[in-house]
């Protein structure tokens, strides 16, 4: 019980102390959403047609890839400020390579990603792309025109 | 009582896989998150999930140990051994899982439920099992505290906000139909909605009676119930995995009676 009140003071969730704080905050008004969407030949892939354990899989890593891509996760400065006063900089770079992603991985999750999609979309498309979008705050809650590529992968 | 619980396990795990989600079917994810978490940190620094992750093999072999640990945890209750491999492979499972799909669940009923059935004798398992009923309620409880603490609960626009911004992807493919009209109908009356959200957080404070006394358990289970099937319809959020939460609060004592049965390993 202690531990349970120490990880909740410092905000920091330890498994099995977990913190159930999701939708907790004020969510202020936005004017649009945005949205990671499959783009087939055929339209957009309706992705919540999918169980939410595949809809987690397979968009969830997406949003983490691309923030990745953009800015890293923080998890090096993180390993840094935990363990960069008391380990070698060979434990370092251990610790960074065991919590971290390399390029080769970033550079591997396209193909990761299609073949995972293969799996669970159960179509057979020859290529495919994933696209960051946005969804506007007002009814009839249309999407945004315009799409940003994040990636293609040949599924053929 | 084992049998039902590490049976409802089992029914967890092959919807785990018809959904595509034990290791093995994750087409050996390349990307890990630990996040923040001191336990996931372990565990990747120990290269447990990578392990697992990486290797198709390794994941076929843990999934298969698992999943038939489970099942002879319902069929010979009184052993031990399987059942600590099936909360050890559980919350391997729940740590890799959550790592390759980059954000860490909250889905986690499955993981709490089986840990009384570690008990040797039946009042360290009564003890556990309070435990996990008093560790639901704590986890529900806190909950609301933080909806309050955060502002959520003052704020009369969150709810609806929260509708739009979740249900932005879903809104793209759904277009008519009652499930539509009902989240639009709540998105355009902020007032209504936000009282839904604060009926959901007088729900999970009501929790803090399952720490005083077990006369309101049915009106408990109800209550978690229904704030369930409530996130399922308005915020798609499924429940499987969650709904062994409810054990605790289930009359097992008058189905033993019913059934004559007194050993809870039965």
């Amino acid at each position: 019980m202690a531990a349970q009140l120490f990880f909740m003071a410092k905000g920091i969730e330890n498994i099995p102390f977990f913190l159930y704080h999701m939708y907790g905050q004020v969510h202020p008004r936005k004017d649009s959403t945005a949205v990671y969407l499959v783009k087939t030949k055929e339209g957009y892939f309706n992705h919540k047609k999918l169980s939410s354990r595949e809809q987690e899989m397979l968009l969830n890593p997406v949003i983490y890839y691309a923030n990745l891509k953009k800015d890293g996760d923080g998890t090096v400065e993180t390993v840094e400020n935990r363990f960069g006063s008391v380990a070698g900089a060979q434990t370092m770079a251990y610790l960074q390579k065991q919590l971290g992603n390399d390029s080769l991985s970033l550079t591997r999750f396209p193909g990761w990603w299609g073949n995972y999609f293969r799996l669970v979309s159960k179509d057979a498309f020859d290529s495919v792309s994933v696209v960051r979008s946005y969804v506007y705050s007002k009814a009839p809650y249309h999407k945004a025109a315009a799409d940003s590529l994040s990636f293609t992968v040949k599924l053929r | 009582m084992a049998r039902v619980v590490f049976g409802w396990l089992f029914a967890v795990l092959v919807y785990f896989f018809f959904n595509n989600s034990l290791l093995s079917q994750l087409q050996q994810p390349v990307l890990v998150y630990p996040g923040s978490d001191n336990t996931f940190w372990l565990l990747h620094i120990l290269d447990v999930p990578q392990f697992l992750l990486y290797h198709y093999t390794a994941a076929l072999a843990f999934d298969i140990l698992l999943t038939c640990s489970c099942i002879i945890c319902v069929v010979l209750p009184q052993q031990r051994l399987f059942t600590w491999i099936s909360i050890i492979g559980v919350w391997i499972l729940y740590i890799a899982y959550c790592s390759a799909a980059g954000k860490h669940y909250a889905q986690i009923g499955y993981l709490l439920a089986p840990i009384p059935f570690l008990a040797l004798r039946a009042q360290k398992f009564d003890l556990l099992w309070n435990l996990f009923r008093y560790w639901v309620c704590f986890l529900y409880v806190s909950a609301g505290l933080y909806k309050l603490y955060y502002g959520g609960f003052g704020y009369d626009q969150n709810m609806s906000h929260i509708l739009v911004q979740e249900n932005a992807e879903w809104f793209i493919f759904n277009k008519t139909g009652l499930q539509h009209t009902v989240i639009g109908w709540l998105i355009q009356h902020p007032g209504f909605s936000q009282w839904l959200y604060r009926g959901a957080v007088l729900t999970d404070l009501a929790l803090i009676t399952g720490f005083f006394t077990r006369r309101f358990d049915k009106w408990l289970l109800a209550g978690l119930l229904a704030f369930h099937l409530g996130n399922l319809f308005l915020l798609h959020i499924s429940f499987v995995e969650q709904s062994l939460i409810f054990a605790p609060f289930l009359p097992w004592q008058q189905w033993a009676e019913r059934l004559q049965i007194n050993n809870s390993d039965d």
